[in-house]
């Protein structure tokens, strides 16, 4: 019997074991992501919702108007930018 | 493990946690969550039998929704498909069942209203204060959330009749 392949079989498992933690690390990492991608929805997947759904659902980016190119105030221009600030 | 050896695996590491930022944050613009709404407002809706089997919805103005909209393409209202037209000009709407007034174009409200007085049009926008100036439904964001108020009677006046549940669900209704 000799003592070499043992020794090649400890280095080995000495060098795996790394590895093998990262591979869980990896793995654990993709199960908690999986959760995560189901909070992302696309408009077929809102349509499938009751509208109480729709109802709870919070948005997570807000569409930036374009402001359009200035132009002479209207007589109104004053009512409408107070109701904008009310909210 | 030799520090050379040590490279790749941090270099893995960091983008298995770049992928799971990526992964995990919600994605859900204001306009996709806007576009299910219009949906449902014309699925709550009571639309005359001679309004024909398309329901034209019209985006007027500069539109917000970009391609998310087109989703709604071909999808069915009771017996009726969706169809979704960009309009710019308000002799444009005279083709719309639905007109979307985007808030780019929230002066023109009034000159919108105007256009369609009388016809079979259900309005909706998401200004502040539109439902006031007599749109039949209007969308708010209140804390990240979509929310909705309706005035009957611009919906009487374009003779339609919105849902009792889609008006139990408003935060509120103009009589």
């Amino acid at each position: 019997m000799s003592i070499q392949p043992l020794c090649t079989n400890d280095s080995r498992a000495v060098r795996t074991r790394p590895r093998r933690r990262l591979v869980l690390a990896a793995t654990l990492t993709l199960v908690l992501a999986i959760p995560g991608t189901a909070n992302s929805f696309t408009l077929d997947q809102l349509l499938d919702m009751p509208i109480e759904q729709l109802l709870k659902l919070e948005i997570t980016s807000m569409h930036l108007p374009q402001v359009p190119a200035r132009r002479p105030p209207s007589p109104n221009a004053p009512r409408a930018a107070e109701h904008r600030d009310a909210t | 493990m030799p520090r050379s050896a040590r490279l790749p695996t941090w270099c893995l590491g960091l983008a298995l946690t770049a992928f799971a930022t990526v992964a995990v944050s919600d994605d859900l613009p204001e306009y996709r969550l806007k576009a299910a709404f219009l949906y449902n407002f014309a699925l709550f809706t009571e639309w005359p039998a001679d309004i024909g089997a398309t329901l034209n919805l019209c985006v007027y103005g500069r539109d917000p929704f970009g391609e998310e909209i087109d989703a709604l393409q071909g999808k069915p209202v009771g017996a009726r498909r969706m169809a979704v037209h960009r309009v710019t000009t308000v002799e444009g709407l005279t083709v719309c069942q639905i007109v979307f007034i985007a808030a780019p174009s929230a002066d023109g409200i009034a000159r919108v209203l105007s256009t369609l007085r009388g016809a079979t049009v259900l309005t909706i926008a998401d200004t502040p204060g539109a439902v006031q100036q007599g749109v039949a439904l209007n969308m708010t964001v209140e804390k990240n959330k979509i929310t909705f108020e309706a005035n009957l009677t611009a919906a009487r006046a374009a003779n339609l009749k919105l849902s009792s549940k889609l008006l139990s669900l408003a935060t509120e209704v103009l009589p």
